[in-house]
């Protein structure tokens, strides 16, 4: 009421207030845009960043690339995604060798021994929803089975990764979560974008990897 | 809403700050490679021009229609289950969160990096009631030991060397650490993760909200934002009423121009669009969120023709980065939370009183904040004003009010300006010229030829040489035809054509 006396309105604005454009609309090219480059693109910035991105045109490539990084790390635990995410990447046989203790999904009281176990995994691994080629970035929305933490506590994160669903620029992901099928606005699962491993340069400036998140980022790109 | 230096003044502190070798260099260098770094990822994006200016529209609809923005936002933030608490003040603000922290009988709050919780104080307020509060990012964490505030928007302990940092996690109880970033890093990381998963309460603060979804959206690097809003049971958000936008699309450009401006990255690490607390089915994330919205005097400037435009501020930090006084003499000369530019125009009109008077003239009004900001806030105006503002409420000697005074009526009318002109030339005698400069170090000017020498008027000015140049250029171009000209300007030139018409 306040606010709206301010601004010179005997009480708040009811309907929302039309405008000549909203968001970026106009500020990019329209150009056509091919598959490959996107791939490329997204590739060439996750490396920028410090991340590392391994291209695998069938799911038996991606299998044996995932059991290669896994044998390369040689972790103790692996946390993994529960949602079916193994079974559509056909890369069930390669992870239960890795079984980690917390994989199975524990009811909300125990949540804290959950991620305990989580934290104790060396390896995340997490499918995503969305990737964005221009920033290097993968998109994960939360849900059943898709615990936050699993992109979070472990040291590395490995993240398999659709082809298909890579956008060239953020705005094309943001607009499709807008219109995400099922879900109103405000219904929206937490959303978390990932650009690289974590960062910061807090101490003189000096850039260091893996403060609080993940130290690595592998993205395993399905092409076909 | 200040810091530890409080009891001496900006002179002092900023005195104070320039003896400090290694503040000076730590401080330029790194707000050299955060312009570098900017002007790269600007360049990049291409149409940055463009960026802005849209950023501007977005920030200015919101923020000229924010009673219907903010009541949408709070709607349907509720919507999606969280709680939304509208905070007056700060008090208030300590209020609300002090009485969530009582009812979940919390010991121990993780917190990451937010402007609006250092505005508001929260930490001293939630340890004297016996509740530890812990700063994750990794900045905060070393001015936290250090018991410090930060000196800068988006680096907080810019002014530490490693050393200090070394000295600081030893007596937090770090055994055998050397300086190497390295080994420090990794005793944060460590020491910080137990503070994580045992924290009762994550506090964050806000980048943006949306107002058609109803999220919380925030920009971290480290990941510590993402740890303490999806570990602990409950997660806090204090936003300042303004971090609005009107929706997701919007988020676009706001995304392209707050890192590219704040750190010179196309995108953070994180960008974590938050929407509600957990939903049923999910392992992880916050139970309860809550989300408290703080006024202290931002709705004041709403209205204001002069200053809301302050409140379209994102918070990038650029304009600390390109200002020649911050760049000199750091963050906490300012005194005040929010330092730089920004800080001395956000200060006095959050906190009216006398003790943040003096911010406005922090600046040499050089406008490169203008030039740099991601919105386009004419912050170098706001400065002029601010200064205008408070002559007007009284501030300023007499002898300086009589000095503008005189100076309004002598340059006002070309026959006192002459006969000022004259008497300066007989007064400047006394404040001793040395190779035709001024550098007096006493009376009045002292404050100004402390630093700068002024320029001696010279013998004859241009006014009273002007009659003999005019008779000089119609001789040279009646010999040569010519127009003789270097100095020559419109004037001559006009001279010069009537020389001819004469011939």
């Amino acid at each position: 009421m306040r606010i709206a006396t301010r601004l010179g309105r005997k009480q708040p604005l009811g309907e929302t207030p039309r405008r000549p454009v909203v968001g970026a609309a106009g500020l990019r090219s329209a150009r056509r845009i091919f598959r490959e480059e996107i791939i490329a693109r997204f590739c060439a910035e996750l490396e920028a960043l410090g991340g590392v991105a391994i291209r695998c045109e069938t799911t038996a490539s991606l299998r044996d690339q995932l059991s290669r990084v896994l044998q390369q790390l040689s972790p103790q635990h692996v946390a993994c995604w529960e949602d079916g995410l193994a079974e559509a990447f056909n890369v069930e046989q390669t992870l239960s060798g890795y079984q980690a203790d917390g994989r199975k999904a524990v009811s909300g009281t125990a949540r804290k021994t959950w991620l305990q176990r989580i934290a104790e995994a060396d390896i995340g691994i997490t499918g995503c929803d969305y990737a964005v080629a221009e920033t290097g970035t993968v998109v994960l929305l939360a849900g059943s089975q898709r615990g936050r933490a699993v992109s979070l506590l472990p040291s590395v994160h490995i993240v398999l990764v659709r082809g298909g669903c890579i956008r060239m620029h953020l705005g094309d992901v943001l607009h499709e979560l807008g219109h995400l099928p099922g879900h109103t606005g405000t219904t929206l699962p937490a959303v978390n974008f990932i650009s690289g491993p974590s960062r910061s340069s807090d101490i003189e400036n000096d850039l260091s990897i893996g403060v609080h998140g993940p130290a690595a980022l592998y993205a395993l790109i399905l092409e076909g | 809403m200040t810091t530890s230096s409080e009891s001496l003044d900006l002179q002092d502190r900023a005195r104070r700050a320039l003896e400090d070798d290694f503040l000076r260099t730590a401080v330029r260098f790194t707000t050299d490679r955060l312009k570098t770094t900017r002007k790269t990822a600007t360049e990049q994006l291409g149409r940055w021009e463009d960026w802005r200016e849209r950023g501007r529209q977005i920030r200015a609809h919101t923020v000229s229609h924010l009673d219907h923005y903010l009541g949408l936002f709070a709607t349907n933030a509720r919507k999606a289950g969280a709680r939304v608490h509208f905070a007056a003040d700060a008090a208030d603000a300590e209020r609300v969160v002090l009485d969530i922290a009582k009812q979940q009988a919390a010991i121990l709050v993780a917190k990451s990096k937010s402007m609006v919780t250092e505005e508001i104080h929260l930490n001293r307020h939630l340890e004297e009631h016996g509740i530890e509060v812990v700063e994750t990012d990794l900045g905060e964490y070393i001015i936290q030991l250090a018991g410090e505030a930060p000196s800068h928007i988006i680096i907080p302990a810019i002014h530490k060397t490693r050393e200090q940092i070394r000295e600081l996690f030893a007596a937090d109880g770090a055994e055998d650490l050397t300086t190497d970033t390295k080994a420090l890093t990794a005793y944060a990381r460590k020491r910080l993760r137990e503070t994580f998963l045992q924290a009762d309460i994550g506090i964050t603060g806000c980048n943006f909200a949306i107002a058609e979804s109803g999220s919380v959206v925030l920009f971290t690097n480290e990941g510590n934002g993402r740890m303490v809003s999806t570990l602990p049971k409950t997660h806090i958000v204090l936003m300042g009423m303004e971090r609005i936008i009107p929706t997701l699309a919007d988020l676009d450009v706001m995304a392209n121009l707050l890192p590219r401006s704040a750190t010179g990255q196309k995108l953070t690490t994180y960008m974590s669009i938050v929407t509600g607390p957990r939903k049923l089915e999910e392992q992880d994330g916050p139970d309860d969120l809550h989300i408290v919205i703080l006024d202290n005097g931002r709705s004041r400037q709403l209205g204001d023709p002069e200053f809301q435009e302050i409140l379209h501020c994102i918070r990038c930090g650029a304009c600390l980065n390109v200002c020649p006084v911050y760049r000199h003499i750091g963050g906490h000369s300012y005194g005040s939370v929010y330092p730089g530019p920004i800080g001395a125009v956000l200060t006095p009109l959050l906190q009216e009183g006398p003790e943040f008077e003096e911010l406005p003239y922090a600046s040499s009004l050089c406008g490169a904040c203008h030039e740099a900001c991601p919105v386009k806030i004419p912050l170098h105006d706001m400065l002029a004003a601010l200064r205008r503002r408070q002559v007007e409420r009284g501030r300023g000697t007499r002898g300086e009010r009589m000095a503008f005074r005189g100076f309004q009526m002598a340059f006002s009318n070309a026959r006192r300006y002459r006969g000022t002109l004259r008497m300066a030339r007989m007064a400047q005698a006394v404040f001793g010229i040395r190779e035709g400069r001024i550098d007096a170090q006493f009376g009045a000017l002292r404050g100004w030829t402390a630093t700068r020498a002024a320029p001696a008027l010279a013998d004859k000015s241009f006014r009273e040489r002007y009659a003999s140049l005019e008779q000089d250029v119609a001789i040279g171009s009646s010999a040569s035809g010519t127009v003789q000209t270097s100095g020559a300007d419109g004037q001559l030139t006009v001279g010069k054509t009537e020389v001819n018409r004469d011939e």
